[in-house]
């Protein structure tokens, strides 16, 4: 309750164009908007960018924030739709994008380097596969993985019906499930 | 069932979102459908891939400090661009004002255009203002006046106004309806 009470305080003080305030609550929500620019636009360096333009974005637009939704939805409304133009205008899928990607979701394989580039191969496949999806199906399946939000919260974000949302997820998932097929099936290696 | 239905029915299963009779449903498909079955592994896996990915997500190798510190340049040159864009507002409307008025010396018609607006404008505010009167001691509102006003602010910040009024009774108004 405190917390809730010191963030609608912070976010008064930013409404009257207090920067200090404003700087205050992005700092609450950084590690939340990084997390959801860094898996929608699958890249450290669009992610910090994406981060700083959602963080202006806001500071212009702080006071049109009317408190009908939470803050950190309004917040993440901002960030989805940045990341969507981020990623519409850079469009960088190139091959050098990859170059840094670590294992991230295999075993640890550490003491067999014939894995790890296996291992690179799948995280790259993942994130050609999440990149090559449609915006409104990425956004759903980071939504719900990534951020671990309710159908409901997502809703409330991507201002779509929970229906919507839940027949979006399930195509989603088919599309991937189909573009992983190979590397989620150790048999047909 | 159709196996379309039931590969919906696997992703409302992944997140606990279905019915104990969608789920019964759905396992009478999958006992008898083996495409299905091997669709709801590799959705499992899928799931799980994305799981560990999400994971992995850290923010190892993202320095915050100095993304704080880049953010901080950026609002502060955010916020004396939008004072400058301010200021060029007014530093233009004035010299539109002053080009329209060396205009309306040249032209007459202007000149009383310009003469007009102005006494419209000055009708306007004048009243406006005859009705609604200013909150001060004194001021006579036709069933009584306004003893007292005081402003005040408690220790949250919060402002409030105290006012004394004095109400003519023999006026029909009733004290219960101000209180």
């Amino acid at each position: 309750m405190i917390m809730l009470m010191s963030e609608q305080k912070l976010i008064m003080d930013a409404k009257a164009g207090n920067l200090d305030a404003f700087e205050g609550l992005m700092c609450v929500y950084q590690p939340m908007v990084y997390r959801l620019v860094l898996s929608l636009s699958q890249n450290a360096d669009d992610a910090e960018d994406a981060m700083q333009e959602t963080m202006l974005r806001a500071f212009r637009s702080i006071r049109t924030f009317r408190g009908e939704s939470s803050f950190k939805t309004w917040l993440c409304r901002i960030a989805i739709n940045t990341s969507r133009n981020w990623i519409r205008k850079e469009s960088r899928a190139s091959a050098s994008r990859f170059a840094e990607f670590v294992p991230a979701f295999l075993p640890d394989t550490s003491d067999q380097p014939d894995k790890v580039v296996v291992a690179s191969e799948e995280k790259k496949m993942l994130s050609e596969a999440l990149l090559s999806l449609p915006d409104h199906y990425r956004e759903v399946v980071v939504l719900r993985h990534y951020q671990d939000l309710s159908y409901q919260d997502i809703s409330d974000i991507l201002k779509v019906p929970v229906g919507t949302v839940k027949s979006r997820l399930a195509q989603a998932r088919y599309i991937l499930a189909r573009k992983l097929d190979p590397i989620m099936r150790p048999d047909l290696r | 069932m159709k196996c379309r239905a039931a590969q919906y029915m696997i992703s409302l299963k992944l997140d606990n979102e279905l019915t104990p009779r969608q789920s019964r449903l759905l396992e009478e498909h999958l006992n008898a459908c083996e495409e299905c079955r091997s669709y709801q592994s590799l959705i499992i896996g899928v799931s799980s891939a994305l799981k560990a990915d999400s994971d992995s997500i850290s923010g190892n190798g993202f320095d915050s400090a100095s993304f704080q510190t880049r953010l901080h340049n950026s609002l502060i040159e955010e916020q004396s661009e939008s004072c400058s864009i301010f200021s060029e507002w007014i530093a233009g409307l004035s010299q539109r004002i002053i080009t329209y008025e060396r205009s309306a010396a040249i032209n007459p018609l202007r000149g009383v255009f310009a003469a007009s607006s102005l006494a419209v404008l000055a009708g306007v505010l004048f009243l406006y203002l005859s009705f609604t009167p200013p909150l001060v001691p004194g001021k006579d509102f036709g069933n009584g006046h306004i003893a007292a006003f005081t402003t005040r602010t408690d220790e949250d910040g919060r402002a409030y106004a105290d006012l004394r009024v004095h109400v003519s009774e023999s006026r029909g108004f009733s004290k219960e309806k101000l209180q």
